[in-house]
């Protein structure tokens, strides 16, 4: 029967563009239901990250994980059962156009060959009410109304970039930890051969120096929440290469939650730049990455790898562990800090009562405060010459011999404003460079 | 393409069941709904039980659609001393040419309508001899098979009262009626309607709507297109699970405990055994008839639940509790239409 078969691949036709757009639906209401809840989960996870402690990021980000397959699995598995075949497609048709199983019929009559002087009469009443199952009547939506939902939560996962980290109790100053990092290479100078033998192989810009200062921390302790004690303490003993092998590696999650900080707060370039303005070198990265950029590695002024050794010798260390506390130039609107942990116990200035004093910065502040300090080192580091170029160059060093900061600054320490800015003894940053330039190596 | 015979006969159809109708109403004043169950039954092939009480027009309604349709028509008044053979027919004696011999004499179940007026007040022997002929249109006697003339339909009554020296029909015979319908008492104003209508000097009378050498042949044809109705496969699984839920789950005639429909406490309690499935395909055939009613060449959920009733309710037996409990197998069967409704997609 030609006529039945051209009216049959007729309703055939249009049954399947409709099964195309209803599936075509389908998946996408399924693709963004279960990226909108993706979405609403890493909103969570990030805001959670930001906010909440360590244990508490650790339980949403697992659960977040699990919720996540959960999510995956159901939006695969809602899509499949509204996935339709052709039938399916007439019986939905059916309904929705009220043709009263028509369609359906007409399907099986393809499936099911039947004898059925009525069936020409079938295809063509389900011909005749074509205009009631229009695709535009069926699925009038090429793309579902859940796109709303997928926006609304992308939304939301921007707005977690306006949610602020959690306030730290006490911040350690960076400086802090320079300072605090030079005393532990002194000691790690001072305690023996293993300590410089892995300063020595330990090459330059590893993934160690290439940590942010928080990525040095035990896991699920921050500086954010620690106390200025904790943090020192925590600070050293993370410094310390043996502690530091003690301590278990970060978890992933950890890891994670670190990352998220610095994303969303951008901890890590703050801190990199405040410790520019301290060292006068940009950041760790940007002086490995780029040797134009570290004139230490032009100028090849690094340390010798003798002077830590000198230093052990020199009886220093022990007096380093002990927490000496001095006083330090500030800069800006920086206050007086009081410096925990290793440092060298050495140095003079205009009052030098209270070296070793813990106290001694607010007595020093009492009396009027030292308008300027000079650090001088002698004990465990080798003096090292000053290259022709900078000295012939009138360069900070010269100047600061003169009468402090403010001197001449070559072309780049000019366009740092924190370095332009800075009252810093030469002499401390030309110790703070070698430290620097000795933890790259 | 070319659908103008086929077209044209689902508008015969409705044409002559409109007509049926329109003669019967035009004697039958009321019960508009049973006689569109006798007819939906008439054009499926199957045969009617009516019960209803004395002077409701059981027998009248029998009468006027044979007149209607111009088919012969018998009656035969069920009694207890009424013999297989008194229906069936039976060999007797004749003489022919000067030479006796034995020739069948055809009962009065050669017809192609029947009225069996108070089946139930025959003997259980007796309700049998009805069995063949009402399942396969054929009766056997002395070891000869007769086949009867189609169409046949048996249209049997039975009187809800009066049940001293009565024989309920067996199940077996029960099974064979296609429909069930209850003939109740008309109400106010078709009570006025007939006293009016039936005191007159004439009596309203039916017009046959075929003639009568073709009749037969016009009623076959229509009965034909009926079977050739298009039912999709997921009203055939529908229909299947309503029978299948109409069986108590302890049944242990019910071999399989995948049902579709989660069994009904009161079928639990209230049912012995079931539907055959026998009440599917009077589902399916009904609905294929009220699918061409409507203009349609396919069954819907709407087909087959209109007729659920009639078709199911004298197939479910009951036990004594829900005799005790004055339970009645049309309030079964909607809560089984009622559950079953969850499998309509």
């Amino acid at each position: 029967m030609p006529a039945i078969t051209l009216g049959l691949a007729e309703v055939e036709e249009r049954l399947r563009a409709l099964r195309r757009r209803l599936n075509s639906a389908t998946a996408q209401h399924s693709i963004y239901l279960g990226a909108s809840s993706a979405s609403l989960l890493v909103a969570a996870v990030v805001v959670v990250g930001l906010r909440a402690s360590a244990p508490t990021f650790r339980l949403v980000a697992c659960g977040s994980a699990l919720l996540a397959m959960i999510i995956t699995a159901a939006s695969l598995g809602y899509a499949r059962r509204r996935w339709l075949d052709l039938q399916h497609t007439a019986h939905l048709v059916d309904t929705r156009a009220e043709l009263t199983d028509r369609l359906s019929t007409v399907v099986d009559l393809r499936l099911r060959p039947r004898p059925s002087r009525l069936a020409p009469v079938l295809v063509a009443q389900a011909l005749a009410l074509g205009t009631q199952w229009q695709a535009q009547r069926i699925a009038p939506r090429r793309i579902p109304r859940s796109i709303f939902l997928l926006v609304a939560s992308l939304l939301t996962l921007a707005a977690t970039a306006l949610v602020e980290r959690r306030t730290p109790p006490q911040v350690p100053s960076p400086t802090t930890a320079t300072v605090e990092q030079l005393a532990a290479l002194g000691s790690e100078a001072a305690s023996g051969t293993h300590h410089s033998s892995d300063a020595q192989t330990q090459p330059p810009g590893s993934a160690r120096d290439l940590q942010p200062p928080t990525a040095l921390l035990p896991p699920g302790d921050f500086p954010g929440r620690a106390t200025g004690s904790e943090t020192g303490r925590q600070q050293s003993r993370s410094l310390s290469p043996s502690s530091e092998r003690a301590e278990s590696r970060p978890s992933l999650t950890d890891r994670l939650q670190q990352t998220i900080q610095y994303a969303f707060q951008g901890d890590a370039p703050e801190q990199r730049a405040q410790l520019a303005s301290r060292s006068g070198i940009s950041s760790h990265h940007d002086v490995k990455s780029d040797p134009d950029r570290n004139p230490k590695a032009n100028r090849g002024d690094r340390p010798d790898d003798a002077a830590p050794k000198q230093a052990a010798s020199s009886g220093q260390r022990q007096e380093s562990k002990s927490g000496t506390r001095g006083t330090q130039p500030q800069t800006g609107s920086n206050p007086p800090q009081n410096l925990q942990g290793s440092s060298p116990a050495a140095g003079e200035g205009s009052n030098p009562h209270g070296l070793m004093d813990p106290n001694a910065s607010a007595a020093v502040a009492g009396q009027g405060g030292a308008k300027r300090f000079k650090l001088a080192i002698t004990s465990f580091l080798r003096p090292m010459p000053e290259p022709a170029g900078r000295t012939a160059g009138g360069g900070r060093a010269g100047a600061a011999e003169s009468g402090g900061s403010g001197g001449a600054l070559n072309e780049r320490q000019m366009a740092d404003d924190a370095v332009r800015k800075a009252e810093i003894p030469p002499e401390y940053e030309d110790l703070v460079r070698r430290v620097y330039s000795r933890a790259e190596r | 393409m070319s659908t103008d015979t086929p077209q044209r006969a689902v508008q015969e159809f409705q044409t002559v069941f409109q007509r049926l109708r329109d003669q019967l109403c035009h004697v039958i004043v009321g019960h508009r709904d049973v006689l569109d169950q006798i007819l939906v039954a008439f054009f499926a092939g199957g045969h009617v039980l009516i019960e209803g009480v004395p002077g409701t027009g059981k027998t009248l309604i029998v009468r006027t659609l044979g007149e209607a349709l111009n088919l012969s028509f018998n009656r035969i008044q069920f009694t207890v001393d009424l013999m297989p053979a008194d229906i069936t027919g039976t060999r007797m004696v004749m003489e022919e040419n000067g030479r006796r011999e034995f020739t069948f004499v055809r009962g009065p179940l050669f017809a192609h309508v029947l009225l069996a007026d108070e089946i139930n007040r025959a003997t259980p022997k007796t309700q049998s001899a009805l069995l063949e002929a009402m399942a396969e249109m054929q009766v056997t006697v002395a070891g000869t098979t007769y086949r009867l003339q189609a169409p046949f339909f048996v249209l049997a009554t039975l009187n809800p009262i009066e049940m001293e020296g009565t024989y309920p029909l067996p199940e077996a015979q029960l099974d064979r009626f296609f429909f069930k319908v209850v003939l109740g008492y008309p109400d106010h104003a078709d009570m006025q309607h007939i006293i009016g209508s039936t005191t007159g000097p004439t009596l309203p009378k039916a017009k046959p709507i075929f003639a009568r050498e073709e009749a037969a042949q016009r009623v076959e044809e229509l009965r034909a297109l009926v079977r050739e109705v298009l039912v999709a496969p997921h009203l055939e699984e529908y229909a299947a699970a309503i029978v299948r839920a109409t069986l108590p789950v302890d049944s242990k005639f019910a071999p399989s405990r995948t049902m579709p429909l989660l069994p009904d406490e009161h079928i639990n309690r209230y049912v012995s055994f079931g539907s055959s499935p026998r009440g599917g395909q009077a589902l399916l055939l009904g609905g294929k008839v009220q699918a061409l009613l409507d203009g349609r060449v396919n069954v819907t959920y709407d087909d087959i639940d209109r007729v659920a009733v009639p078709a199911l309710n004298h197939r479910l037996v009951l036990n004594f509790a829900a005799v005790a409990d004055g339970i009645e197998p049309r309030s079964l069967v909607e809560r089984v239409l009622h559950a079953a409704r969850r499998l309509r997609h």
